[in-house]
């Protein structure tokens, strides 16, 4: 017996010798010999992936293609949205739409000299046979999209491709440009491999063929990694002289958040979505490195696209009473939500009163241009003192944060329509007790969750009224917010990106309703000026978003929001957007180097990598500096114009690009971003024709470019 | 040795066997049916989750037309007769988490993971347990024993997740032996001795996790349990009084005795890793079953979730059969005629 | 065996106390006897009988006294070996034990031939095969079924399993064979039966038996000598037919005379009372509590063991008048 027992503790010590001395292939999964210094470690925010080694996100259901890495390392995209300010960034696409001035015809100029990651150079083919393929193939994402809009698409040659539209749509490029997030539709396929594939829904695209500057090196069979490896022959770094910094990218899921958490302590992982509070506090304080929207606390990033709050079923009684839902957000102390969301590191959010995030560049057109009729509807004139300094140190107007707190108005307006109070509980004017049902999220969107507790919590205790929270797990959530079944939701309605709204606020229009899968019913919502926002959203949908019409009626249609508040936001919770600072530097940090929001999750993330720099500290082979900054120029081809000539709104458009080539390059600096501001207001003055433009714009860019360049050295 | 008794024996365990499965598959249908989730709402609803810029009128075709390309449509009854033919040929068609990629794919993805994993660790578990069971019952009394009950009455009843979080914060933080992503690595992509190597190591952890519990859990104690009352059966002293050695008795006696239960419990356990082990899968962001079952079941996906669920269905019954036509061969007792 | 002190040591939460099982007890076989040890239940008979085994575990242990072993080659004290000696040395091979309950002593997990086996390949180095056959002949010796041997211990009935397990204690042909109770749980038919067997294998094997069961019965009709025990105690042993007779000691008189007799209608008389508890004995004589003849003299002293006629010999103050 003895015999055995020794036996065995030899055996296992044996074991536990050879464990710890095996070749250490790296605590992360990299290929032998690669050291910590080479590669960007981002986290795979979906999780575990079903089927890893499948790259075809164009069929529907497909876990996000940001998760893998795809849509910031691989995919190419005409268009992308700076989201600090809102401007256009020409990628694939050399120039900003050409519209007919009917907005029936788009034009897209097409950059030359791309290649795909095998060699075949990138052209109009391959984006004609993108749509075509798309239209062709039912169920796949953006059929119908592209068929209820697109009448035809053809070449015009190698690098010029037009869309004739079924009816006039000046925004029919935002369905091509990468907002928020980006959609797999957007990322061109390249014509090559699919035209050979028999039935597309059922391609894999393994291994993708990409745009991006990288390739596909590896994927764990078990959908947690993905390992992306630069690619040294890329048209970014031949035509432009881009090259990223990193040899590898990793995308990597490590487990639950506190697995998250750990790593980063341990630096082995660089870039994460959120954190919990109480994890971030855990890397916060095991981690001197971290840096976050700023580079130093409070770190969370507070633009997040999405106002969060409680939204009512406007189709439900007593819901569909316009007296209720204001009183109903009267009788909630603002103060007490915004406390509840400040980190343990000072973070605030932003307060958002309106369904549009209350970005930097909303803020004058939308927010102050509207703040004599938001008082006059109920705005808090004395706002507290801290979030005022708050909002003064975005550089936001601190005087308008949010509806005032006043329960006793709340409980006029409620008897005002017949509801009564007795014994402690509301009664309906039907008779009945009044009990608000919050359906809240459960296991994911917890702040949501939080949201919905804290504003039932204000209900009770302010207005004394009956409130039940209902949390339910995430298919149940969406099921009953798509279906209508409920009375209030912690859902999220209100978001935004782009300064333009009509893309965001457009579904508020009666044409939309779908009484199928109603939502939360705003669209099919009947009352007074009904009919009047339905014009306006009519008109902004054909009136082009430079149009400066455009606000005069987004002002309008957001004044009667606010009139009939369907929902209540207070604001997009703070993400805890992490960045490690330990192996890599030169991440974007507001305010000294704000060029690009820290969404390491979007398609945008593609500029973040391509600005990162080794810091030295962590050992590497084969990790460089960074090549040139992503810039690309406008490319039109000046010879032959186009047969319809476009009015002097197009030439106007191409200043629009001036503008963001200059500002996308030099917005870490204010001055120079001043001095340009004045510089490109004259030459708007100067230009009338295509080729003057052109050859200004190119031009300026040299100089652009030249600046920034001195700028980094400094 | 087979006789009409036998035959008939194992016919009756048979049908057994096949209602069992039935009835099972019919239970299982009607809870994944009456699930308020919807796979199609949980797609749009990821899709404009983030405030993105999509048409609203092409939402609502997609919304209709994702609905006939899963098979969604059609009356429960229809359903049920599709989902049966599905489960008998166990080809359960396109999955919807990954669509089309069939979810017979997906679960063969995962199914030499979980296998391998799962019944590795629970019958490494069930051996060490039984011996460290039986030798604390055979050495009752002594400070060894004392020493493994304690630790065992201490390790049973901690929670799964706190269990697997320390071992990680021990072995993979503080001392970083093992790396914090199990799974494959890059070199576990194919059969060389680096690749079996490199994926021991990242298989370790999760493999502890398991086997910690469950070798100082259920069946240390039960083997203890056992052993201690085969000891003090009648005929385990008359053998000690025939002057056979205590090896002997040990094995001849307490094992033979003790591993007909045991035995048994190990047939089932080994049945139900079918199901996965979801937690262990979570925390350690380890491939299996058990977070593809998870998965399908919150996102409506019915197809994979019959399917993994069927698997498991299938794994149970088929190892009670197993136990139940093998068992008189073991255990004298119950043999027929 | 010679003033022999053994008793079980129980140690609980509550209370520590020793049970005084075997208090004292000189006794002697000899060759080619059935020795019978009679008494009431709970009187120590099977202690008795383990200790001279010397199957001493805890919690029985002996304090005091020896246990004397002819083995034809000198005397050995069982007592002062360990248990690994007693095991390899003397068990099977000098004494065998029939245990009580001898129907659920087999290992249900084995055949007959495997519990032969077994025996014969630890103390006689046969392998399996010989062994087998070994085990096949002897049991046909001894009148039982051939196919016996391959079967499982629970597809035989009680009596033959009961004939296996005496088959099993003699098949080394040991000098002593303690047999404890082995024909209570059996019916009548099948006693006859055993006590047959019993009989018939001692006059073959020539070696001692000492049978120990409360059943009067049984002693009237096997055993040559009779020990008489009580409360702890041998109260008296002489030759069985003397025993019964004239029985000397009160309590072996109303023993004896609570046996049925032919022809005899009369009521029975019982034994008033109950055994004492033998955690705290009665001082003295162990019986006085029940004796209708008490005496001072029996509250106060515990009488000697002394030969009142040849090979008789009582405990009681009535007869030790010195």
């Amino acid at each position: 017996m003895r015999k055995v027992l020794s036996l065995a503790l030899l055996a296992t010590l044996l074991i536990g010798i050879v464990a710890v001395a095996i070749p250490t292939s790296a605590q992360l999964p990299l290929p032998p010999g690669v050291p910590r210094g080479d590669v960007l470690v981002i986290e795979n925010h979906y999780g575990t992936h079903a089927d890893p080694k499948n790259f075809n996100y164009l069929v529907p259901g497909r876990p996000g293609f940001g998760a893998s890495g795809f849509s910031q390392v691989c995919a190419g995209f005409l268009w992308y949205i700076n989201t600090t300010n809102s401007e256009l960034i020409n990628w694939l696409a050399a120039a900003p739409p050409e519209y007919s001035d009917d907005f029936k015809t788009m034009k897209v100029y097409l950059r030359k000299g791309i290649t795909w990651s095998d060699g075949t150079p990138f052209t109009a083919d391959d984006v004609v046979f993108h749509v075509k393929m798309i239209m062709k193939t039912e169920g796949m994402n953006g059929h119908y999209l592209f068929l209820r809009w697109v009448e035809d698409v053809y070449k015009e040659d190698d690098y010029t491709v037009v869309f004739k539209l079924k009816k006039p749509n000046p925004r029919f490029h935002y369905f091509l440009t990468v907002i928020i997030y980006g959609a797999p539709y957007q990322a061109i396929m390249p014509k090559h491999v699919w035209e050979k594939v028999k039935d597309p829904l059922k391609f894999k695209f393994y291994p993708p063929v990409c745009l991006g500057p990288y390739v596909l090196k590896n994927v764990d069979p078990g959908g947690n990694w993905f390992l992306w490896e630069r690619n040294e022959d890329w048209w970014g770094t031949k035509l432009y002289g881009m090259k990223p910094a990193p040899k590898y990218v990793l995308f990597i899921h490590h487990g639950p958040e506190e697995k998250k958490a750990l790593a980063m302590s341990k630096h082995e992982l660089d870039a994460i979505r959120t954190f919990l509070p109480e994890n971030f506090e855990v890397v916060w304080k095991n981690n001197k490195y971290i840096g976050g929207w700023r580079g130093k606390p409070p770190f969370a990033w507070p633009f997040d696209a999405c106002v969060k709050g409680v939204a009512f079923n406007v189709l439900k009684y007593p819901y569909n009473i316009t007296e209720v839902r204001r009183a109903l957000a009267f009788a909630i102390n603002f103060k007490v939500i915004f406390d509840a969301f400040t980190g343990p590191d000072g973070s605030k959010p932003t307060p958002s009163v309106l369904p549009v995030v209350r970005h930097v560049y909303d803020d004058k057109p939308h927010y102050v241009a509207l703040k004599e009729e938001l008082l006059k509807l109920g705005l808090d004139p004395n706002p507290p003192k801290e979030i005022q300094e708050h909002l003064k140190s975005l550089g936001l107007d601190p005087s308008i944060v949010w509806w005032k707190f006043d329960p006793e108005y709340s409980k006029k307006l409620l008897e005002k329509v017949g509801f009564t109070y007795k014994n402690g509980h509301w009664y309906l004017p039907t008779g009945e007790k009044w009990v608000i049902h919050i359906t809240a999220p459960s296991g994911f969107e917890m702040e949501s969750q939080r949201i919905a507790f804290l504003v039932a919590e204000q209900w009770k205790k302010n207005l004394g009224v009956d409130v039940v929270v209902e949390p339910v797990e995430s298919g149940t959530f969406t099921s009953r917010q798509a279906r209508g079944k409920f009375e209030v939701g912690a859902f999220w309605p209100g978001c935004s990106q782009l300064l333009d709204l009509t893309p965001h606020i457009q579904s508020w229009a009666s044409k939309y309703f779908d009484p199928n899968a109603p939502g939360i019913g705003w669209a099919g919502y009947k009352f007074p000026k009904r009919a009047e926002l339905d014009k306006i959203i009519d008109e902004l949908e054909s009136t082009p978003p430079w149009d400066p019409k455009v606000r005069e009626l987004e002002k309008k249609a957001l004044l009667i929001w606010a009139e009939q508040l369907p929902w209540i936001g207070f604001f997009p919770t703070p993400f805890y957007t992490l960045h490690d600072k330990y192996c890599w530097e030169n991440w974007p940090e507001f305010p000294e180097n704000y060029y690009m929001d820290p969404v390491y999750w979007w398609a945008q993330m593609l500029f973040i990598i391509l600005q990162l720099k080794p810091t030295g500290r962590c050992p590497t082979k084969e990790a460089v500096q960074p090549g040139k900054p992503p810039v690309l120029p406008v490319e039109k081809p000046t010879a032959t114009p186009p047969k319809t000539t476009p009015k002097t709104v197009a030439p106007g458009a191409t200043v629009t690009v001036t503008k963001t080539v200059e500002r996308t390059v030099v917005s870490t600096v204010e001055k120079v971003r001043t001095m340009f501001t004045t510089v490109t207001k004259e030459v708007t003055s100067v230009v009338t024709d295509w080729t003057t433009a052109g050859v200004l714009g190119v031009v300026l860019l040299i100089i652009g470019i030249a600046i920034g360049y001195v700028i980094r050295r400094r | 040795m087979v006789s009409r008794a036998l035959l008939m024996y194992i016919a009756s365990r048979a049908a057994t066997f096949a209602a069992t499965i039935f009835l099972a598959f019919t239970i299982t249908f009607l809870l994944l049916r009456a699930m308020p989730v919807s796979a199609v709402e949980n797609i749009i609803a990821s899709m404009t989750a983030q405030g993105q810029v999509y048409d609203p009128k092409a939402l609502i075709q997609l919304r209709r037309s994702l609905y006939e390309l899963f098979g969604l449509t059609g009356s429960p009854v229809e359903q049920y007769f599709r989902f049966l033919y599905r489960f008998l040929t166990l080809d359960f068609g396109p999955s919807i988490l990954a669509f089309p990629t069939p979810v017979r794919e997906l679960i063969m993805n995962r199914l030499p993971w979980t296998v391998g994993l799962l019944g590795f660790s629970v019958v490494i578990a069930w051996i060490i347990g039984n011996i460290l069971g039986t030798l604390a019952a055979v050495f009752e009394g002594t400070k060894l024993s004392k020493a493994l009950q304690s630790i065992a009455l201490v390790i049973y009843p901690i929670p799964y997740y706190i269990m697997a979080l320390v071992l990680i914060y021990l072995f993979a933080y503080l001392i970083p032996i093992f790396p914090l992503t199990s799974g494959a690595g890059v070199l576990t992509q194919g059969l060389t001795p680096a690749a079996i190597m490199d994926l021991i190591r990242r298989s370790t952890l999760p493999a502890l996790s398991i086997i910690i519990p469950g070798m100082l859990g259920w069946w240390f104690l039960s083997s203890r349990t056992l052993t201690l009352n085969v000891l003090s059966e009648d005929y385990t002293v008359y053998a000690e009084l025939r002057g056979l050695p205590r090896s002997y008795i040990l094995r001849r006696y307490v094992l033979r005795n003790i591993l007909l239960p045991q035995t048994t419990a190990l047939g089932l356990a080994l049945g139900t890793i079918f199901s996965g082990a979801l937690l262990t899968e979570v925390i350690f962001a380890y491939p299996g079953l058990g977070q593809l079952m998870y998965r399908a079941i919150a996102n409506g996906d019915y197809s994979t979730a019959l399917g993994v669920l069927s698997l498991s269905i299938i794994g149970v019954a088929t190892a009670t059969f197993i136990l139940d036509i093998i068992y008189p061969f073991i255990d004298p007792r119950v043999r027929y005629r | 065996m010679d003033r022999v002190y053994g008793g079980y040591e129980v140690k609980t939460y509550e209370e520590q106390f020793y049970v005084d099982a075997v208090s004292g007890v000189t006794l002697e076989a000899y060759e080619n006897e059935v020795l019978g040890i009679a008494g009431e239940s709970g009187c120590g008979k099977s202690t008795l009988l383990k200790i001279i085994y010397g199957y001493v575990k805890p919690p029985l242990t002996v304090r005091s006294g020896r246990v004397l072993v002819d083995t034809g080659k000198g005397s050995i004290d069982v007592l002062s070996m360990d248990l690994e000696e007693r095991r390899s040395r003397i068990w099977w091979r000098y004494i065998s034990y029939i245990p009580q309950n001898a129907m659920n002593v087999l290992n249900p997990t084995s055949r007959i031939r495997d519990h032969f086996a077994e025996v014969l390949r630890l103390h006689q180095g046969l392998d399996r095969e010989e062994a087998y056959r070994v085990a096949a002949e002897y049991v046909t010796q001894l009148g039982l079924p051939r196919d016996v041997v391959n079967a499982f211990p629970h597809q035989l009935s009680g009596g033959m399993r009961q004939r296996v397990v005496i088959a099993l204690a003699l098949i080394m042909k040991p000098r002593v064979v303690l047999a404890d109770e082995p024909t209570t749980a059996l019916d009548v038919v099948v006693q006859r039966g055993i006590l047959q067997t019993l009989i018939e294998r001692q006059r073959e094997l020539r070696n001692t038996l000492i049978l120990v069961t409360h059943d009067m019965g049984v002693h009237a009709m096997l055993t040559d000598r009779i020990a008489i025990m009580y409360a702890g105690k041998i109260v008296e042993i002489g030759r069985t037919e003397e025993v019964f007779e004239k029985p000397l000691h009160p309590y072996t008189r109303m023993l004896i005379e609570s046996l049925p007799r032919l022809g005899d209608k009369r009521v029975r008389k019982g034994l008033a009372g109950q055994p004492p508890d033998l955690r705290s004995p009665p001082p003295g004589c162990r019986f006085h509590p029940r004796c209708p003849y008490t005496t001072d003299r029996c509250r106060r002293e515990e009488p000697p063991l002394v030969e009142v006629e040849k090979g008789h010999w009582v405990a009681c103050w009535l007869y030790a008048k010195k």
